[in-house]
């Protein structure tokens, strides 16, 4: 196991595409880090570099002691696993596990401990003779997490491995991983662009927008203290409502952007109440909760979750109330 | 009921159109000398020798060179040499070659590609006398080696029908393996070519029935009887016995040359059709 230190790490794709820029951030070892942004954000980029399977144009990467920017991924001490999986199609599930270690010339015997060992970690001993074609994404999941275990990398490299997944498949596979990292005890960068999945998996959280770093903290301190309005937008769901403009009775906050988490909104049809009116235009009821989405007069929608049921109907009047407490205030 | 046989009627017409003269080929050859003689020469079709000549076969063998026995196993064993030297260099060449304009972004890799193409717009009988030239200047004519040796050089349509194999590869499969440890040889030896099985047998395939059946390149340069390939040595055959006098063992001799090709055919039934499929779609 190894830290992983990136420092003022870009990189420039030929035709002047600027995927990432100045990254800086360090992983301890042992860590769970999980670069997360939208599609096209520049994290697979990122990763990729640590990979070694594109060169960064500036900057270092270090992992452990060492500066492995001139270094081929093959010794760079990783592991990687790919949202397509990337199983040798030919090959069983043990030669596929086999592969990197014969390529490394580790011995027979350890080869073969390291094998049934991650197969009994991972479920896969029954499916050790089989081709990936005969397996189910599930399945393939998993082979391709031991082709990554039985290498037992300092660094364990992860790009959107559960994006191919079903719904129920993947909060299961969340789980897993979850207890796997416990159970190693490894050093993990992880890429995805599902902000619940970055929550639940990540010691802590890289936002990353356009390339460039947004916030680096805990799962808490990002969604409690987002640093920007790109931040507070993009960690939540529904995500944060946004109102910008001047602000009235706060000198030193004027123009500035104000924003509420939905369950810090309340709405109510007491139209004695003081606050701005609105009219409900969808109640989306989602079991233990309701989303209830509200236009206000200048033509802004407002989310408010509320528990249980709502009484509330499509075309009701309200007034909005809110629990300033929770509020956040971004300057950008 | 009627469908059907509105399809197989026609299939089963052309079908007869097309293993006409093999079957022609095949009664002549069991005829004796008088009878194969009168047939060719007065174009007297006989669909069903009268009296099966099985020893004209033995004979014909016999008789290819001017040695019993030694001129057709010499033969044999030249084709062979070739045909199989020639497929293994073809397969590896033209693999290796089609993964790295697939698979490595190079200086030049665009230019090269398509100057790589343009050969295959080059009629064979242009480069011959120059070729010819070339190796006998190495000294290599009467020996194998020009039929065998450039088959290790590639050839431009099987090298294209590599590459837009390989470039349909997902590249994460590829860094996968750099990850692993292996270099480009290593993914090409280890998982390009168990990767890409159809393609192999197709350009195997045709290159086997290519070359067996090549006249010209054994014709040019092995001059030598010892030398010579089967198609060659058919040939010599006919000239030996003064023209179409003994037709019925040229025919006998032919059909015994064909039989590998037969069956490769029937064993690769499959890949051709399948592999035909697939080039017109990737095209
Ligand atoms: N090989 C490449 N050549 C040129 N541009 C690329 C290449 N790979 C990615 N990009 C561009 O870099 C940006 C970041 O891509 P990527 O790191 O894959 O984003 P993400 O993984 O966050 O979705 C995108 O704009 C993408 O189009
Ligand atoms: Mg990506």
């Amino acid at each position: 196991m190894a830290k992983v230190v990136l420092k003022n790490v870009g990189k420039t794709y030929s035709g002047n595409v600027r995927a990432a820029s100045n990254v800086n951030v360090s992983v301890a070892d042992g860590e769970f880090l999980v670069l997360v942004g939208p599609s096209g954000c520049g994290k697979s980029t990122t990763l990729r570099m640590v990979a070694g399977l594109e060169a960064a144009t500036d900057g270092t990467i270090q992992i452990g002691e060492r500066i492995v920017n001139q270094v081929a991924p093959k010794d760079r001490d990783i592991a990687m696993v790919f949202q397509d999986y990337a199983l040798y199609p030919h090959m069983s599930v043990r030669r596929n596990l086999a592969f990197g270690l014969e390529r490394r010339k580790t011995e027979k015997i350890e080869i073969n401990r390291r094998i049934s060992e991650a197969a009994t970690l991972l479920g896969l001993n029954d499916l050790l003779d089989r081709k990936p074609g005969a397996l189910s994404g599930g399945q393939r999941q998993r082979v391709a997490l031991g082709r990554a275990i039985v290498r037992d990398p300092a660094v364990f490299l992860f790009d959107e491995p559960l994006s191919n997944l079903d719904a129920r498949l993947r909060v299961e596979m969340r789980a897993e991983l979850k207890a796997l990292h416990q159970r190693l005890g490894a050093t993990i960068l992880y890429v995805t662009h599902d902000q619940e999945e970055a929550m639940t998996l990540g010691d802590r959280l890289l936002v990353m927008h356009d390339g460039v770093v947004q916030q680096i903290g805990t799962p808490d301190e990002i969604y409690n203290h987002p640093a920007n309005r790109f931040v507070a937008g993009f960690l939540g769901t529904p995500p944060m409502n946004l109102f910008e403009g001047g602000v009235s009775g706060l000198e030193e906050k004027e123009m500035m952007t104000l924003g509420l988490r939905p369950d810090a909104i309340r709405l109510t049809l007491n139209m004695k109440e003081t606050g701005p009116t609105a009219v409900i235009r969808a109640v989306e009821f989602l079991g233990d909760c309701s989303d209830l989405h509200a236009v206000l007069e200048c033509g802004a929608t407002v989310v408010s979750r509320v528990s249980g049921k709502s009484d509330f109907k499509v075309g009701d009047s309200c007034v909005i109330t809110a629990d300033m407490n929770q509020a956040h205030w971004f300057a950008d | 009921m009627k469908l059907k046989i509105s399809r197989y009627a026609p299939l089963v017409l052309g079908a007869m159109v097309m293993l006409f003269p093999l079957w022609w080929m095949t009664t002549i050859s069991l005829e004796t000398a008088a009878r194969a003689g009168a047939a060719t020469a007065g174009g007297k079709v006989t669909l069903w020798p009268s009296d099966p000549q099985w020893s004209n076969y033995t004979d014909a063998l016999k008789e290819f060179g001017s040695t019993p026995w030694v001129g057709f196993l010499d033969a044999l064993a030249n084709s062979i040499v070739v045909t199989v030297l020639v497929v293994i260099g073809q397969v590896l060449s033209c693999s290796l070659v089609g993964y790295a304009f697939a698979r490595i972004r190079f200086r030049g890799s665009k230019v090269l590609f398509g100057l790589m193409l343009t050969t295959m717009m080059l009629p064979p009988q242009v480069t011959m006398i120059p070729l010819f030239l070339f190796f006998r200047s190495l000294g290599w004519v009467d020996t194998l080696l020009p039929l065998v040796v450039p088959a290790f050089f590639g050839n431009a349509f099987y090298i294209f029908m590599f590459r837009q194999f390989f470039a349909s590869v997902p590249e994460a499969l590829i860094e996968a393996a750099r990850i692993d440890g292996c270099g480009h040889f290593r993914i090409w030896w280890s998982l390009m070519l168990p990767m890409c099985k159809p393609v192999i047998a197709i350009c195997a395939i045709f290159t086997f029935l290519f070359t067996w059946n090549d006249f010209m390149g054994p014709l040019i340069y092995l001059h030598s009887e010892e030398s010579s390939t089967l198609a060659v040595a058919l040939n010599s055959f006919r000239n030996q016995y003064g023209g179409l006098d003994d037709v019925h063992l040229l025919m006998a001799a032919s059909i015994v040359t064909m039989i590998p090709c037969v069956l490769l055919f029937f064993s690769a039934q499959k890949h051709f059709v399948e592999g035909l499929g697939k080039g017109a779609v990737k095209g």
